[in-house]
Protein backbone atom coordinates (compact mmCIF):
# COMPACT_ATOMS: atom_id res chain seq x y z
CA UNK A 1 0.00 0.00 0.00
CA UNK A 2 1.48 3.48 -0.91
CA UNK A 3 2.41 5.38 2.24
CA UNK A 4 0.29 8.32 2.95
CA UNK A 5 3.20 9.89 4.06
CA UNK A 6 4.52 9.94 0.44
CA UNK A 7 1.86 11.10 -0.80
CA UNK A 8 1.60 13.77 1.16
CA UNK A 9 5.11 15.17 0.68
CA UNK A 10 5.51 14.30 -2.58
CA UNK A 11 1.99 16.77 -3.40
CA UNK A 12 4.52 19.38 -1.69
CA UNK A 13 7.24 19.17 -3.21
CA UNK A 14 4.98 19.88 -6.60
CA UNK A 15 3.71 22.35 -5.20
CA UNK A 16 -0.07 20.99 -4.77
CA UNK A 17 -2.45 21.69 -2.20
CA UNK A 18 -4.22 18.66 -1.33
CA UNK A 19 -6.57 17.84 1.37
CA UNK A 20 -6.39 14.71 3.35
CA UNK A 21 -9.31 13.47 1.92
CA UNK A 22 -8.14 14.24 -1.73
CA UNK A 23 -4.79 11.91 -0.52
CA UNK A 24 -7.48 9.58 0.37
CA UNK A 25 -9.25 8.68 -2.63
CA UNK A 26 -5.66 9.21 -4.59
CA UNK A 27 -4.19 6.68 -2.68
CA UNK A 28 -7.45 4.58 -3.33
CA UNK A 29 -7.14 4.85 -7.01
CA UNK A 30 -3.31 4.60 -7.08
CA UNK A 31 -2.33 1.83 -5.86
CA UNK A 32 -4.71 -0.78 -8.30
CA UNK A 33 -3.60 1.57 -11.47
CA UNK A 34 0.14 0.92 -10.81
CA UNK A 35 -0.62 -2.83 -9.31
CA UNK A 36 -2.38 -3.05 -12.66
CA UNK A 37 0.24 -1.91 -14.88
CA UNK A 38 3.25 -3.66 -13.37
CA UNK A 39 1.16 -6.84 -14.30
CA UNK A 40 0.28 -6.12 -17.41
CA UNK A 41 3.43 -5.07 -18.22
CA UNK A 42 4.99 -8.15 -17.18
CA UNK A 43 2.62 -10.44 -18.85
CA UNK A 44 2.87 -8.34 -22.64
CA UNK A 45 6.59 -7.88 -22.54
CA UNK A 46 7.42 -11.29 -21.40
CA UNK A 47 10.22 -12.59 -24.06
CA UNK A 48 11.03 -8.99 -25.78
CA UNK A 49 13.54 -7.75 -23.00
CA UNK A 50 16.87 -9.50 -22.32
CA UNK A 51 17.19 -11.43 -18.85
CA UNK A 52 18.78 -8.53 -16.54
CA UNK A 53 20.05 -11.16 -14.16
CA UNK B 1 -40.70 18.13 -36.37
CA UNK B 2 -37.51 19.67 -38.08
CA UNK B 3 -35.83 18.82 -34.93
CA UNK B 4 -35.75 15.23 -35.26
CA UNK B 5 -34.47 15.23 -39.02
CA UNK B 6 -30.98 14.03 -40.18
CA UNK B 7 -29.08 17.32 -41.33
CA UNK B 8 -29.01 16.30 -44.64
CA UNK B 9 -32.75 16.12 -45.21
CA UNK B 10 -32.89 18.99 -43.77
CA UNK B 11 -30.06 20.47 -45.54
CA UNK B 12 -32.38 19.64 -49.25
CA UNK B 13 -34.92 21.74 -47.40
CA UNK B 14 -33.37 24.28 -46.57
CA UNK B 15 -31.33 24.66 -50.14
CA UNK B 16 -34.77 24.14 -52.09
CA UNK B 17 -36.18 27.18 -49.87
CA UNK B 18 -38.73 24.88 -48.57
CA UNK B 19 -37.41 25.24 -44.67
CA UNK B 20 -35.67 28.55 -43.01
CA UNK B 21 -33.15 28.44 -40.83
CA UNK B 22 -35.34 30.49 -38.66
CA UNK B 23 -37.81 27.87 -38.86
CA UNK B 24 -35.22 25.23 -37.72
CA UNK B 25 -33.73 27.63 -34.94
CA UNK B 26 -37.10 28.44 -33.62
CA UNK B 27 -38.33 25.26 -33.20
CA UNK B 28 -34.98 23.98 -31.61
CA UNK B 29 -35.28 26.93 -28.79
CA UNK B 30 -38.93 26.10 -27.85
CA UNK B 31 -37.72 22.40 -27.52
CA UNK B 32 -34.19 24.08 -24.94
CA UNK B 33 -37.04 25.93 -23.58
CA UNK B 34 -39.08 22.87 -22.10
CA UNK B 35 -36.48 20.61 -21.59
CA UNK B 36 -33.54 21.68 -20.90
CA UNK B 37 -34.44 22.30 -17.01
CA UNK B 38 -34.88 18.17 -17.39
CA UNK B 39 -31.77 17.31 -19.74
CA UNK B 40 -29.42 20.04 -18.30
CA UNK B 41 -28.25 19.66 -22.05
CA UNK B 42 -26.86 23.18 -22.32
CA UNK B 43 -24.91 25.41 -20.17
CA UNK B 44 -25.26 28.30 -22.70
CA UNK B 45 -27.94 28.60 -25.18
CA UNK B 46 -26.82 31.57 -27.81
CA UNK B 47 -31.16 32.33 -28.32
CA UNK B 48 -30.53 35.95 -29.26
CA UNK B 49 -26.85 35.90 -31.53
CA UNK B 50 -28.22 32.58 -33.36
CA UNK B 51 -32.00 33.80 -34.45
CA UNK B 52 -29.95 36.84 -36.32
CA UNK B 53 -27.65 34.33 -37.97
CA UNK B 54 -30.35 32.32 -38.93
CA UNK B 55 -32.14 35.75 -40.23
CA UNK B 56 -28.88 36.22 -42.23
CA UNK B 57 -28.50 32.87 -43.21
CA UNK B 58 -31.99 33.14 -44.98
CA UNK B 59 -30.88 36.32 -46.01
CA UNK B 60 -27.47 35.32 -47.93
CA UNK B 61 -29.39 31.64 -49.40
CA UNK B 62 -32.53 33.31 -50.88
CA UNK B 63 -30.15 35.80 -52.37
CA UNK B 64 -28.11 32.61 -53.43
CA UNK B 65 -24.92 33.18 -51.82
CA UNK B 66 -25.07 29.31 -50.27
CA UNK B 67 -22.11 27.89 -48.66
CA UNK B 68 -22.68 24.13 -49.02
CA UNK B 69 -25.23 21.65 -47.43
CA UNK B 70 -24.52 22.65 -43.65
CA UNK B 71 -25.35 26.34 -44.30
CA UNK B 72 -28.60 27.57 -42.02
CA UNK B 73 -28.14 24.63 -40.16
CA UNK B 74 -28.08 24.65 -36.01
CA UNK B 75 -24.83 23.44 -34.19
CA UNK B 76 -23.94 22.86 -30.75
CA UNK B 77 -20.76 22.98 -29.22
CA UNK B 78 -19.44 20.88 -26.25
CA UNK B 79 -18.41 23.38 -23.54
CA UNK B 80 -15.10 22.58 -24.15
CA UNK B 81 -14.56 23.99 -27.30
CA UNK B 82 -13.64 27.78 -27.79
CA UNK B 83 -16.45 29.96 -29.25
CA UNK B 84 -15.22 33.41 -30.15
CA UNK B 85 -17.13 35.57 -28.01
CA UNK B 86 -19.15 33.20 -26.01
CA UNK B 87 -18.45 31.87 -22.49
CA UNK B 88 -16.73 28.49 -22.24
CA UNK B 89 -16.94 27.06 -19.16
CA UNK B 90 -15.58 23.29 -19.30
CA UNK B 91 -18.01 23.05 -16.54
CA UNK B 92 -15.26 24.79 -13.86
CA UNK B 93 -15.16 27.55 -11.74
CA UNK B 94 -12.10 28.39 -12.73
CA UNK B 95 -13.66 29.53 -16.45
CA UNK B 96 -16.95 30.82 -15.10
CA UNK B 97 -16.28 34.13 -17.06
CA UNK B 98 -13.50 32.99 -19.67
CA UNK B 99 -15.01 34.44 -23.22
CA UNK B 100 -12.34 33.19 -25.75
CA UNK B 101 -11.14 35.68 -28.40
CA UNK B 102 -11.12 32.72 -31.15
CA UNK B 103 -12.80 29.66 -32.38
CA UNK B 104 -11.24 26.45 -31.84
CA UNK B 105 -10.42 25.42 -35.01
CA UNK B 106 -13.06 22.84 -35.59
CA UNK B 107 -15.73 25.13 -34.83
CA UNK B 108 -14.18 27.93 -37.23
CA UNK B 109 -14.31 25.28 -40.14
CA UNK B 110 -18.08 24.56 -39.28
CA UNK B 111 -18.71 28.37 -38.95
CA UNK B 112 -16.99 29.08 -42.49
CA UNK B 113 -19.62 26.17 -43.40
CA UNK B 114 -22.25 28.47 -42.66
CA UNK B 115 -23.55 26.31 -39.54
CA UNK B 116 -24.83 28.42 -36.58
CA UNK B 117 -23.84 28.53 -33.04
CA UNK B 118 -27.40 27.67 -30.65
CA UNK B 119 -25.32 26.88 -27.49
CA UNK B 120 -22.65 25.02 -25.61
CA UNK B 121 -23.04 21.75 -23.89
CA UNK B 122 -22.94 20.26 -20.90
CA UNK B 123 -19.74 18.50 -19.89
CA UNK B 124 -18.10 16.77 -17.09
CA UNK B 125 -15.44 19.37 -15.39
CA UNK B 126 -12.51 19.51 -17.88
CA UNK B 127 -14.08 16.30 -19.29
CA UNK B 128 -12.67 14.64 -16.26
CA UNK B 129 -14.65 15.83 -13.29
CA UNK B 130 -18.33 15.56 -12.16
CA UNK B 131 -21.18 18.31 -13.22
CA UNK B 132 -21.72 20.01 -10.53
CA UNK B 133 -22.58 23.72 -11.10
CA UNK B 134 -24.48 23.51 -14.04
CA UNK B 135 -27.18 20.24 -12.91
CA UNK B 136 -26.27 16.56 -14.70
CA UNK B 137 -27.40 15.87 -18.43
CA UNK B 138 -29.24 13.20 -17.91
CA UNK B 139 -31.10 10.55 -20.45
CA UNK B 140 -34.01 11.18 -22.41
CA UNK B 141 -35.06 7.70 -22.50
CA UNK B 142 -35.12 7.45 -18.62
CA UNK B 143 -34.31 10.82 -17.17
CA UNK B 144 -33.02 8.76 -14.10
CA UNK B 145 -30.23 7.37 -15.80
CA UNK B 146 -27.21 9.21 -17.23
CA UNK B 147 -26.54 10.40 -20.48
CA UNK B 148 -23.04 9.11 -20.29
CA UNK B 149 -19.88 11.35 -19.86
CA UNK B 150 -18.06 13.39 -20.91
CA UNK B 151 -20.02 14.84 -23.95
CA UNK B 152 -23.41 13.64 -22.42
CA UNK B 153 -25.12 17.32 -23.01
CA UNK B 154 -24.15 16.86 -26.96
CA UNK B 155 -25.93 13.42 -26.47
CA UNK B 156 -28.72 13.84 -25.15
CA UNK B 157 -29.64 17.37 -26.67
CA UNK B 158 -29.25 15.56 -30.15
CA UNK B 159 -31.46 12.55 -29.08
CA UNK B 160 -34.14 14.90 -27.14
CA UNK B 161 -34.20 16.74 -30.19
CA UNK B 162 -32.52 20.03 -28.89
CA UNK B 163 -30.05 20.29 -31.33
CA UNK B 164 -29.53 18.41 -34.96
CA UNK B 165 -25.99 17.88 -34.80
CA UNK B 166 -23.44 18.60 -31.98
CA UNK B 167 -19.99 18.03 -31.21
CA UNK B 168 -17.77 15.71 -28.48
CA UNK B 169 -14.49 15.00 -27.46
CA UNK B 170 -13.06 11.77 -26.66
CA UNK B 171 -10.09 10.72 -24.83
CA UNK B 172 -11.32 7.56 -23.87
CA UNK B 173 -14.73 7.43 -25.22
CA UNK B 174 -16.64 10.08 -23.76
CA UNK B 175 -17.78 10.86 -27.09
CA UNK B 176 -19.11 7.09 -28.65
CA UNK B 177 -19.99 6.57 -25.10
CA UNK B 178 -22.90 8.66 -24.14
CA UNK B 179 -23.79 8.69 -28.23
CA UNK B 180 -24.40 4.75 -27.40
CA UNK B 181 -26.24 5.73 -23.92
CA UNK B 182 -28.54 8.25 -25.99
CA UNK B 183 -29.21 6.01 -29.06
CA UNK B 184 -27.57 8.48 -31.39
CA UNK B 185 -24.20 8.46 -33.77
CA UNK B 186 -21.29 9.47 -32.15
CA UNK B 187 -17.61 9.61 -34.11
CA UNK B 188 -13.86 9.82 -32.60
CA UNK B 189 -12.00 9.98 -36.24
CA UNK B 190 -8.09 9.05 -36.62
CA UNK B 191 -5.60 10.70 -34.52
CA UNK B 192 -4.79 13.88 -36.51
CA UNK B 193 -7.49 13.99 -38.82
CA UNK B 194 -9.27 16.78 -36.81
CA UNK B 195 -7.40 19.78 -35.50
CA UNK B 196 -7.64 19.39 -31.30
CA UNK B 197 -6.75 23.52 -31.37
CA UNK B 198 -8.90 25.62 -28.90
CA UNK B 199 -10.28 22.46 -27.15
CA UNK B 200 -9.60 22.60 -23.41
CA UNK B 201 -6.78 19.66 -23.38
CA UNK B 202 -6.92 16.11 -21.52
CA UNK B 203 -4.77 14.04 -23.02
CA UNK B 204 -2.24 15.62 -25.66
CA UNK B 205 -2.13 12.06 -26.98
CA UNK B 206 -5.49 10.83 -26.75
CA UNK B 207 -7.82 13.83 -27.37
CA UNK B 208 -10.06 13.81 -30.27
CA UNK B 209 -12.91 15.53 -31.27
CA UNK B 210 -15.68 14.53 -33.55
CA UNK B 211 -19.74 14.62 -34.74
CA UNK B 212 -22.59 13.32 -33.08
CA UNK B 213 -25.47 13.25 -35.07
CA UNK B 214 -28.72 11.51 -35.53
CA UNK B 215 -27.47 9.33 -38.73
CA UNK B 216 -24.65 7.95 -40.17
CA UNK B 217 -24.74 10.54 -43.13
CA UNK B 218 -24.76 13.32 -41.16
CA UNK B 219 -21.71 12.23 -38.97
CA UNK B 220 -19.66 11.86 -42.56
CA UNK B 221 -20.81 15.32 -43.78
CA UNK B 222 -19.88 17.14 -40.43
CA UNK B 223 -16.62 15.66 -40.30
CA UNK B 224 -16.15 16.62 -43.90
CA UNK B 225 -16.25 19.73 -42.33
CA UNK B 226 -14.18 19.67 -39.35
CA UNK B 227 -11.05 17.82 -40.79
CA UNK B 228 -7.95 18.99 -42.36
CA UNK B 229 -4.46 20.39 -41.55
CA UNK B 230 -4.15 23.12 -39.33
CA UNK B 231 -0.68 24.24 -38.45
CA UNK B 232 -1.97 25.21 -34.85
CA UNK B 233 -1.91 21.65 -33.86
CA UNK B 234 0.96 20.09 -34.65
CA UNK B 235 -0.78 16.62 -34.99
CA UNK B 236 -2.72 16.99 -38.10
CA UNK B 237 -2.01 15.51 -40.82
CA UNK B 238 -1.86 16.74 -44.33
CA UNK B 239 -3.33 13.97 -46.28
CA UNK B 240 -6.11 15.20 -48.35
CA UNK B 241 -9.73 14.49 -46.98
CA UNK B 242 -11.70 12.25 -49.18
CA UNK B 243 -15.38 12.86 -49.51
CA UNK B 244 -16.96 10.66 -46.76
CA UNK B 245 -20.24 11.10 -48.45
CA UNK B 246 -19.32 9.84 -51.81
CA UNK B 247 -18.78 6.28 -51.17
CA UNK B 248 -21.42 5.73 -48.44
CA UNK B 249 -23.94 4.32 -51.14
CA UNK B 250 -21.66 1.57 -52.62
CA UNK B 251 -22.89 -0.83 -50.14
CA UNK B 252 -20.46 -3.33 -48.16
CA UNK B 253 -20.65 -6.57 -50.60
CA UNK B 254 -17.48 -8.29 -50.02
CA UNK B 255 -16.33 -6.66 -47.38
CA UNK B 256 -14.23 -8.58 -44.46
CA UNK B 257 -15.78 -7.75 -40.64
CA UNK B 258 -13.21 -8.56 -37.80
CA UNK B 259 -14.34 -10.19 -34.84
CA UNK B 260 -12.46 -10.15 -31.59
CA UNK B 261 -12.22 -13.99 -30.26
CA UNK B 262 -11.74 -12.67 -26.53
CA UNK B 263 -12.79 -10.12 -24.86
CA UNK B 264 -15.16 -7.03 -26.68
CA UNK B 265 -17.98 -10.66 -26.86
CA UNK B 266 -17.85 -11.48 -23.35
CA UNK B 267 -19.77 -10.55 -20.37
CA UNK B 268 -22.24 -8.86 -22.12
CA UNK B 269 -25.81 -8.09 -21.38
CA UNK B 270 -27.81 -10.34 -23.08
CA UNK B 271 -29.96 -8.25 -25.15
CA UNK B 272 -26.44 -6.88 -26.11
CA UNK B 273 -25.19 -10.28 -27.22
CA UNK B 274 -28.76 -10.51 -28.63
CA UNK B 275 -28.72 -7.30 -30.34
CA UNK B 276 -24.89 -7.98 -31.72
CA UNK B 277 -25.73 -11.64 -33.13
CA UNK B 278 -28.79 -9.83 -35.18
CA UNK B 279 -26.28 -7.22 -36.65
CA UNK B 280 -23.85 -9.06 -37.95
CA UNK B 281 -26.22 -11.10 -38.90
CA UNK B 282 -27.70 -9.08 -41.58
CA UNK B 283 -24.59 -7.29 -42.56
CA UNK B 284 -23.71 -11.50 -42.83
CA UNK B 285 -27.26 -10.74 -45.38
CA UNK B 286 -26.00 -7.90 -47.51
CA UNK B 287 -22.82 -9.70 -48.06
CA UNK B 288 -20.03 -9.18 -45.34
CA UNK B 289 -17.88 -11.84 -44.72
CA UNK B 290 -17.64 -12.57 -41.07
CA UNK B 291 -13.69 -13.31 -39.93
CA UNK B 292 -12.36 -14.11 -36.05
CA UNK B 293 -9.35 -11.87 -35.27
CA UNK B 294 -6.85 -12.40 -31.99
CA UNK B 295 -6.75 -9.60 -30.34
CA UNK B 296 -5.34 -10.72 -26.47
CA UNK B 297 -3.73 -7.97 -25.38
CA UNK B 298 -7.69 -5.77 -25.29
CA UNK B 299 -8.22 -7.02 -21.66
CA UNK B 300 -5.19 -5.57 -20.76
CA UNK B 301 -5.29 -1.81 -21.51
CA UNK B 302 -7.19 -0.15 -18.54
CA UNK B 303 -4.06 0.37 -16.45
CA UNK B 304 -1.58 1.48 -18.76
CA UNK B 305 -4.72 3.74 -20.58
CA UNK B 306 -5.10 5.37 -17.38
CA UNK B 307 -1.42 6.27 -16.28
CA UNK B 308 -1.30 8.13 -19.85
CA UNK B 309 -4.54 9.63 -19.34
CA UNK B 310 -3.99 11.09 -15.89
CA UNK B 311 -0.05 11.67 -16.24
CA UNK B 312 -1.19 14.04 -19.48
CA UNK B 313 -3.78 15.34 -17.83
CA UNK B 314 -1.56 16.70 -14.93
CA UNK B 315 0.82 18.14 -17.02
CA UNK B 316 -1.92 20.70 -18.82
CA UNK B 317 -3.39 21.30 -15.46
CA UNK B 318 -0.24 21.66 -12.96
CA UNK B 319 0.16 25.45 -13.00
CA UNK B 320 -3.59 25.87 -12.88
CA UNK B 321 -3.91 23.44 -10.05
CA UNK B 322 -1.00 24.57 -8.01
CA UNK B 323 -2.65 28.14 -8.31
CA UNK B 324 -6.21 27.06 -7.55
CA UNK B 325 -6.84 23.64 -6.47
CA UNK B 326 -9.80 24.35 -4.61
CA UNK B 327 -11.72 26.45 -7.72
CA UNK B 328 -11.93 22.63 -9.04
CA UNK B 329 -14.66 20.41 -8.20
CA UNK B 330 -13.42 17.41 -5.91
CA UNK B 331 -13.64 14.61 -8.45
CA UNK B 332 -11.56 16.75 -11.23
CA UNK B 333 -9.51 17.93 -8.57
CA UNK B 334 -8.56 14.09 -7.58
CA UNK B 335 -8.59 12.61 -10.86
CA UNK B 336 -6.36 14.90 -11.93
CA UNK B 337 -3.86 15.67 -9.18
CA UNK B 338 -3.35 11.35 -9.30
CA UNK B 339 -1.11 12.11 -12.55
CA UNK B 340 1.32 14.05 -10.18
CA UNK B 341 1.98 10.77 -8.32
CA UNK B 342 2.94 7.96 -11.21
CA UNK B 343 6.70 7.81 -12.26
CA UNK B 344 8.34 8.90 -15.42
CA UNK B 345 9.36 5.15 -15.55
CA UNK B 346 5.37 3.82 -14.68
CA UNK B 347 4.53 6.17 -18.04
CA UNK B 348 7.09 4.93 -20.19
CA UNK B 349 5.61 1.65 -19.01
CA UNK B 350 1.99 2.24 -20.27
CA UNK B 351 3.68 3.81 -23.29
CA UNK B 352 5.01 0.27 -24.10
CA UNK B 353 1.81 -1.49 -23.88
CA UNK B 354 0.62 0.50 -26.02
CA UNK B 355 3.21 0.16 -28.77
CA UNK B 356 2.99 -3.22 -28.38
CA UNK B 357 -1.04 -3.22 -28.78
CA UNK B 358 -0.67 -0.77 -31.63
CA UNK B 359 0.92 -4.14 -33.16
CA UNK B 360 -1.42 -6.47 -32.40
CA UNK B 361 -3.99 -4.17 -34.05
CA UNK B 362 -2.50 -3.55 -37.04
CA UNK B 363 -1.88 -6.87 -37.68
CA UNK B 364 -5.56 -8.01 -36.65
CA UNK B 365 -6.74 -5.23 -38.81
CA UNK B 366 -4.49 -6.18 -41.98
CA UNK B 367 -7.14 -9.02 -42.51
CA UNK B 368 -10.21 -6.86 -42.41
CA UNK B 369 -11.66 -4.16 -43.75
CA UNK B 370 -13.16 -2.84 -40.04
CA UNK B 371 -13.95 -4.42 -36.68
CA UNK B 372 -17.15 -4.30 -35.02
CA UNK B 373 -17.81 -4.65 -31.49
CA UNK B 374 -20.62 -3.46 -29.06
CA UNK B 375 -19.59 -0.36 -27.97
CA UNK B 376 -20.61 -1.04 -24.21
CA UNK B 377 -21.45 -4.23 -22.50
CA UNK B 378 -24.13 -2.82 -20.76
CA UNK B 379 -27.09 0.31 -21.30
CA UNK B 380 -27.81 3.20 -19.47
CA UNK B 381 -27.42 3.20 -15.89
CA UNK B 382 -28.54 5.43 -12.93
CA UNK B 383 -27.29 8.75 -12.25
CA UNK B 384 -26.57 7.98 -8.63
CA UNK B 385 -24.61 5.12 -10.14
CA UNK B 386 -22.22 7.15 -12.08
CA UNK B 387 -21.48 9.48 -9.46
CA UNK B 388 -21.07 7.13 -6.79
CA UNK B 389 -19.44 3.79 -8.27
CA UNK B 390 -20.01 3.84 -12.03
CA UNK B 391 -18.57 0.38 -14.32
CA UNK B 392 -15.68 0.81 -16.56
CA UNK B 393 -17.25 3.00 -19.46
CA UNK B 394 -14.07 3.15 -21.93
CA UNK B 395 -14.35 -1.04 -21.78
CA UNK B 396 -14.64 -1.17 -25.37
CA UNK B 397 -13.52 2.35 -26.82
CA UNK B 398 -10.27 3.37 -24.47
CA UNK B 399 -8.66 1.00 -27.00
CA UNK B 400 -8.64 3.07 -30.16
CA UNK B 401 -8.25 6.31 -28.62
CA UNK B 402 -4.49 4.41 -27.44
CA UNK B 403 -4.37 3.38 -31.38
CA UNK B 404 -5.58 6.21 -33.04
CA UNK B 405 -7.35 4.55 -34.86
CA UNK B 406 -10.88 6.24 -36.51
CA UNK B 407 -14.51 4.38 -34.63
CA UNK B 408 -17.78 5.08 -34.41
CA UNK B 409 -20.93 4.12 -32.71
CA UNK B 410 -24.42 3.92 -33.85
CA UNK B 411 -27.53 2.50 -32.40
CA UNK B 412 -28.36 -0.92 -33.18
CA UNK B 413 -31.69 -1.22 -31.22
CA UNK B 414 -32.94 -1.11 -27.51
CA UNK B 415 -33.27 -3.27 -24.50
CA UNK B 416 -36.20 -4.56 -22.56
CA UNK B 417 -36.41 -1.50 -20.53
CA UNK B 418 -36.25 0.42 -23.66
CA UNK B 419 -32.70 1.99 -23.46
CA UNK B 420 -30.89 2.33 -26.58
CA UNK B 421 -27.77 -0.16 -27.61
CA UNK B 422 -24.80 0.92 -29.61
CA UNK B 423 -22.39 -1.30 -32.00
CA UNK B 424 -19.15 0.48 -32.38
CA UNK B 425 -17.33 0.14 -36.19
CA UNK B 426 -13.65 0.22 -35.72
CA UNK B 427 -11.82 0.96 -39.08
CA UNK B 428 -8.03 1.63 -40.07
CA UNK B 429 -6.29 4.68 -39.91
CA UNK B 430 -7.62 7.66 -42.28
CA UNK B 431 -10.16 4.76 -43.32
CA UNK B 432 -13.00 6.82 -42.14
CA UNK B 433 -15.07 6.43 -45.36
CA UNK B 434 -15.13 2.57 -44.96
CA UNK B 435 -16.39 3.03 -40.90
CA UNK B 436 -18.70 5.75 -42.82
CA UNK B 437 -20.54 3.00 -45.49
CA UNK B 438 -20.46 -0.34 -43.36
CA UNK B 439 -22.07 2.07 -41.13
CA UNK B 440 -24.57 3.44 -43.00
CA UNK B 441 -25.48 0.18 -45.12
CA UNK B 442 -26.46 -1.10 -41.84
CA UNK B 443 -28.56 1.77 -40.84
CA UNK B 444 -30.64 1.24 -44.42
CA UNK B 445 -32.47 -1.83 -42.68
CA UNK B 446 -32.68 -0.63 -39.15
CA UNK B 447 -33.28 2.67 -39.02
CA UNK B 448 -32.87 3.29 -35.03
CA UNK B 449 -32.91 6.75 -35.32
CA UNK B 450 -36.18 7.57 -36.36
CA UNK B 451 -37.15 6.51 -33.07
CA UNK B 452 -37.94 9.53 -30.27
CA UNK B 453 -37.72 9.14 -26.58
CA UNK B 454 -41.30 9.17 -24.99
CA UNK B 455 -40.27 12.04 -23.12
CA UNK B 456 -40.26 14.31 -26.11
CA UNK B 457 -43.85 13.27 -27.38
CA UNK B 458 -41.96 9.99 -29.04
CA UNK B 459 -42.02 6.20 -27.30
CA UNK B 460 -40.03 3.86 -25.88
CA UNK B 461 -41.36 0.91 -27.06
Amino acid sequence: MLEKEWLRLEASRQGLTLSEDDLDVIAGRLQPIKESLERTRSKNTEGLEPPHD
Amino acid sequence: MLSFLPITELAKRVKSRQVSPLEIVTELLTNIEKFNPVLNSYITVCTESVLAKARQAETDISAGRYLGPLHGLPIAHKDLSWTKGVRTTAHSRTLLDFSPDINATHVEHLEQQGMLLLGKTNTTEFAIGDMHLFGKSCNPWDVSRSSGASSGGSANAVAAGLAVAATGTDTGGSTRVPSSFCGVVGVKPTFGRVSRFGIFPLSFSMDSVGPITRTVADAALMLQAMSGYDPHDPTTSSLAVPDFSETLYQGVRGLRVGIPETYFYEKLDPDIAKAMQVALSELEGLGVQLESVRLPMAADLAAAANVLVLSEAFSQHAERLRASAGAYGPKARNRISTGAFFSSAEYLQAAQIRTLWMRELEQAMKQVDVLIIPTLPFTAFSVDTWENNPPDTSWGTRHFNMSGYPAMTLPCGFDHQGLPMGMQIVAKPFDEAMMFRVGHAYEQINAWYRRKPALVGGSNA
